[in-house]
């Protein structure tokens, strides 16, 4: 199918948190109660509308392990978004947000938009993070935050559309450089960008940085 | 021989007591699978689908989970399936294949049931057996229908090695202990692999390796009471097997000298039909008996086969003695590393045919066959993945790889970097770069999109043009070695990147560099450059491209063969070779690798060589003359700690004076723009600028310029007195000044990556550095040159030639006009108003070139100035 753009995603947190349960909610629209535990990167995909313009998010599901993080470094390279995870009913998935945060900082490009979700609201008579902390925490860092529950599928288009907003509205000021790949954006094939910042000035070869010498 | 099989199932079948109401459906459902083999004794040929063993294996499954929700402690199940080795039973049947696709639901109930239970089981004698049977199972060499869960299966271990840190001993391929009661116990696969399988003899010579006796483990637990209330905690001993033909016989054994109870012998050889149980039973006999033919062999089946109780009983009086010898096994590992070492001739032909005669991959090469082996059962088999034509394969087999380096367990790197996983990883990489096809343009390599993982261009399929799929496969390998150098244990990442750079960069590219492709070559290599991340392949690679050495070269004595090749390549016929390795060297100053920086222009210019001291005291614009005592007397010894003083070398009080020595060196009837406009480059360098300060504050750079004192110079460092006279900017910058008067006759390209190359070596906030790039005001040593003295040299030499032409100061505009409207250039160059040669239009153009590079010039000394102040 035809796009105008492809988001490259990254779904990170501790493991058990419901990554992959909102994943599949999100592309199948369906709760599979026993998941198998996610081993290396997994991989979903669904088109969506911004904007009048299809867009396809490709979303890597990683392994929450701390060992299997060594990969999930290699994922955040590409992503333009990121879903960061955690468990209202389990307070050390919360606990664990810093260090999330700090690795996915280090390993993707600045502009990354990263959403700070806390799954399984369904579960509010077993939570044991408050919303005002999720809130705060997002704050503090500057992410977007959310509610979610992969069961009930409360708020998790919304979590993931809202990703792509946000993603699209930086495209739009010209903060992505879409023309780099690496940004974890692409350009569809039968697309013409006509966003500002695309081409580069004068002297188009010379590096973007260096402005080049004419 | 039916009737071994039919006593080894009875038994099985047999220990069964009727109990509660769990375990008596485990039980009924064991018994169903297992009646499935007496019933087909003869016709065990009829596929899996159609028996009833994959409902029953799910049946065992759904129990041995549920009954975890019961408590912490093993239920009955789980103590069942360990006591009646039923896993060691499936291992053979998966084996055997015996029903065909019994290895695809054994495997993945192993893998469901490994996963989801909340015990470590993995460290359960009766569990770890079977575990390692299975891995040996998994080899990517072989066609395989049923890779995919294969992968899926060893990359369930890698998570569990992760979990659970301490069973990495179990995944180590070290040999096997026959103990009495292991070597009764046995008997069952060894009846089972006999009877059940149909594999006619001539078939198992060559091309079976199922068949080949099989390591299994010995295991040493480091955390025996992780098994809460595991009653029975069977120590295995380690031993060294010595298989005098098997390639996994260590080379090197790194088990502790104390736990060798038993040196096994056997001449099994890979086309044996013998499980590695008939190789220790057969070990117990001397060694001649066991070096009889295969077809022997099945006479020596013991009656013995016995209860497999009974064997288990024997193997706990066994562990209860070694856990009462009380010592150490991590210790006395380490302690025996260095001094064991049992060299072993390792006979590989047997396993090259096999794949050759196998391989279905897109590669082949000889080293696939290397018969070192990790002695970690897991990552050799993992290995076997790597060439595997399938990526998703390839990159899960990457991930487990990934995954075990990246452990943080010195003994179990220590393994890994003993092994020949770099050689391997590097191989690949080489047999990909000669994949690489010649027609590929070189300006197509700078936008191909490189990462190793799932999302890799390569699974995309895109095909931007003829060779692409080749260069991004190579990328992607580049890209996974890169991150995996900068993942692994440090002692796993050094030898890799150690590796890589001996047998690919120096081995390979080396030479590539000089021969004919050189300008995809140094494409390749700049692309490499800049896409490895900081990381000790990094490190290595800039070792490769400046050389070890750190002390500076002198004039016409080279030392690094790679820098040498890469100036000689600036001075060559071909404008894209030139270009391309100007690009390279800019990614070079742009990665900010110290030693890379150190070796191609700061060891030349610390001694500050290119300073007339004696001038200096008559010299009014120097900022020498205005230091005060207390900064000379620190020696530019300053560094990053006093944050707050700010570079006089930097920021000199007579900016002004500098900018204007920059923005008026080309005399005005040049000049294309009357306004000397360097506020427009400003912008980016300034943010550039402050990245790079950030980046190279790790540097310790000093933060002044200072000449030595003499007195102190000529004491420690010999040779630098006289340094003056001697002074050679080294060869790096003898190129770049060179290329400078050559400007008039260069063309376009190479002109704007030269005056690139030099605004970004300027930028670097280096004082020697800058004083010889960017301060056009110090004395200098009669007879050098600074990059000031070449451009004033070049803007004379135009400034004579340049109105010669014709309507030159029109021609100017016009080509103005083009080269910022980069994209009409093309069609405006057939109607030009004024006529002018080519010569005449290349000399043109390197006036606004020049023009340009000054105000470039101007711009960055402003930003330093700025920034500093
Ligand atoms: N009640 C409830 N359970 C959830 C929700 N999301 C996931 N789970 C459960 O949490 C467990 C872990 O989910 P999974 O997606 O595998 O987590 P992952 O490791 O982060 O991928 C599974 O048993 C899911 O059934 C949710 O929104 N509500
Ligand atoms: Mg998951």
């Amino acid at each position: 199918m035809s796009y105008a753009y492809l988001f490259k995603y990254i779904i990170i947190g501790d493991t058990g948190v419901g990554k992959s349960c909102l994943l599949l909610q999100f592309t199948d629209k369906r709760f599979q109660p026993v998941h198998d535990l996610t081993i290396g990167v997994e991989f979903g995909a669904r088109m969506i509308t911004i904007d009048g313009k299809q867009i396809k998010l490709q979303i890597w599901d990683t392994a929450g392990q701390e060992a299997f993080r060594s990969i999930t470094r290699s994922y955040y390279r590409g992503a333009a978004g990121a879903l960061l995870v955690y468990d209202i009913t389990r307070r050390e998935t919360f606990n664990h947000l810093t260090t999330w945060l700090e690795d996915a900082r280090q390993h993707s490009n600045s502009n990354m938009v990263i959403m700070l979700i806390g799954n399984k609201s369904d579960l509010d008579a077993r939570r044991e993070v408050k919303r005002e902390e999720g809130e705060a925490f997002a704050r503090e860092h500057g992410l977007v935050f959310m509610e979610t529950s992969a069961k009930t599928a409360a708020n998790v288009e919304e979590a993931f559309i809202n990703t792509a907003k946000e993603i699209y509205e930086k495209i739009q000021e010209g903060v992505f450089d879409i023309n780099n790949e690496a940004n974890g954006i692409k350009i569809g094939p039968s697309h013409s960008p006509t966003i500002p910042g695309g081409i580069s000035g004068p002297g188009g070869q010379g590096s973007a940085q260096g402005g080049g010498c004419c | 021989m039916i009737s071994g099989l039919q006593i080894a199932l009875k038994n099985a079948i047999d220990v069964i007591a009727p109990p509660a109401t769990p375990l008596q459906d485990f039980t009924y459902h064991w018994k169903q699978l297992m009646n499935f083999y007496v019933n087909h004794l003869n016709d065990a040929k009829v596929s899996i689908e159609r028996t009833s063993i994959p409902k029953h294996l799910d049946h065992l499954l759904r129990l041995l989970l549920e009954e975890e929700k019961n408590g912490d402690e093993p239920g009955p199940c789980l103590e069942y399936t360990l006591q009646h080795r039923l896993l060691d039973l499936l291992a053979t049947l998966a084996s055997a294949e015996t029903p065909p696709g019994m290895r695809l639901v054994c495997l993945s109930f192993l893998r469901k049931l490994l996963t989801k239970s909340k015990h470590p089981l993995l460290h359960q004698a009766a569990i770890y057996g079977s575990v390692q049977r299975m891995i040996a199972m998994c080899n990517g060499n072989l066609a395989s229908p049923i890779e995919n869960e294969e992968i899926q299966f060893l990359l369930c271990l890698c998570f569990l090695v992760c979990k659970y840190p301490h069973v990495t001993n179990i995944v180590n391929d070290s040999s096997n202990v026959a103990q009495d009661g292991e070597a009764l116990h046995c008997s069952i696969d060894k009846s089972a692999i006999d009877k059940v399988t149909y594999i006619p003899a001539r078939r198992m010579k060559n091309a079976n390796t199922l068949f080949k006796p099989l390591n299994t483990q010995a295991i040493t637990l480091m955390n025996p009471d992780l098994f809460k209330t595991g009653k029975h905690r069977p120590y295995h001993v380690d031993s060294v097997n010595k298989s005098s033909s098997q390639s996994e016989a260590s080379q090197e054994n790194k088990q502790p000298k104390h736990v060798q109870n038993a040196i096994t012998r056997s001449n099994s050889s890979s086309q044996s039909s013998r499980s590695s149980r008939d190789v220790e039973a057969a070990s117990e006999s001397s060694s001649p008996v066991a070096q009889q033919p295969i077809d022997n062999i099945p006479n020596r089946v013991p009656e013995e086969a016995e209860d497999d109780t009974r064997a288990s009983e024997n193997l706990y009086k066994v562990s209860k003695e070694v856990e009462s010898s009380k010592y150490d096994p991590v210790v006395a590992a380490l302690n025996d590393i260095k001094d064991l070492r049992i060299n072993e001739e390792c006979l590989s032909s047997n396993g090259d045919e096999k794949s050759d005669q196998n391989s279905k991959h897109d590669i082949t090469f000889s080293s696939s066959r290397n018969p070192e082996h990790s002695k970690c059962l897991l990552l050799d088999s993992l290995k076997s993945y790597i060439n595997s034509a399938d990526n998703t394969i390839r990159i899960r087999a990457c991930e487990g790889i990934m995954v075990l380096a990246s452990l943080d367990d010195p003994f179990f790197a220590e393994i890994i970097a003993k092994s020949d996983l770099s050689t391997i990883l590097a191989k690949r990489l080489e047999v990909l770069f000669n994949l690489i096809p010649a027609q590929v343009e070189s300006s197509d390599i700078e936008d191909i999109e490189v990462t190793w993982g799932l999302d890799s261009p390569l699974l995309i399929n895109e095909k931007k043009f003829p060779g692409y799929q080749r260069v991004a496969a190579f990328f992607m390998w580049m890209d996974f070695l890169a991150q995996l150098s900068r993942e692994a244990h440090s002692d796993v990442a050094e030898i890799l990147a150690q590796t890589i750079r001996i047998s690919f960069f120096e081995k390979v590219l080396t030479h590539a560099l000089s021969a004919h492709h050189a300008i995809l070559i140094t494409a390749l290599v700049t692309k490499c450059l800049k896409n490895i991340p900081t990381s000790p392949l990094s490190i290595e690679m800039g070792r490769w491209l400046v050389g070890q050495q750190r002390v500076p070269d002198i004039p016409d004595v080279w030392c690094c063969p790679v820098l040498h090749r890469l100036i000689e390549n600036c001075f060559t016929e071909s404008d894209d070779l030139i270009t391309e390795t100007l690009k390279l060297f800019e990614a070079m100053i742009e990665k900010r690798d110290e030693h890379i920086l150190h070796c191609l222009v700061l060891t030349y210019l610390n001694t500050r060589g290119y300073y007339d001291n004696s001038a200096a005291d008559s010299a009014i614009a120097s900022w020498s003359d205005e230091e005060d005592e207390r900064v000379r007397e620190k020696k530019g010894c300053m560094d990053i700690t006093e944050g707050t003083s700010h570079s006089r070398t930097l920021a000199p009080s007579n900016i002004h004076r500098i900018l204007n020595c920059f923005l008026s060196l080309l005399p005005r009837q040049l000049q294309t723009e009357s306004d000397s406009n360097y506020g427009r480059y400003m912008g980016n360098w300034e943010k550039e600028y402050s990245i790079i300060v950030k980046n190279c504050a790790l540097l310790a750079w000093p933060l002044e310029a200072v000449t030595l004192d003499d007195s102190a110079s000529s004491d420690s460092r010999p040779e630098i007195d006289n340094c003056a006279n001697r002074f050679y900017p080294g060869p790096f910058l003898s190129m770049l000044l060179d290329k400078i008067s050559g400007i008039p006759k260069q063309k376009y390209e190479i002109n704007l990556h030269l005056t690139i190359l030099i605004s970004k070596l300027a930028l670097l906030p280096h004082p020697y550095l800058h004083e010889f790039l960017l301060n056009p005001l110090i004395p200098l040593t009669p007879g050098k040159k600074s990059l000031f003295i070449c451009l004033q040299r070049l803007v004379k030499q135009l400034a004579n030639e340049v109105p010669k032409i014709q309507n030159y100061k029109l021609i100017l505009k016009e080509l103005r006009l083009e080269m910022f409207n980069d994209c009409c250039a093309q069609e405006s160059s057939d109607n030009k108003t004024y006529s002018r040669s080519k010569e005449e239009e290349t000399l043109l153009e390197s006036v606004i070139i020049v023009e340009e590079f000054c105000k470039e010039l101007a711009a960055i000394a402003y930003v330093k100035y700025h920034h500093s102040t």
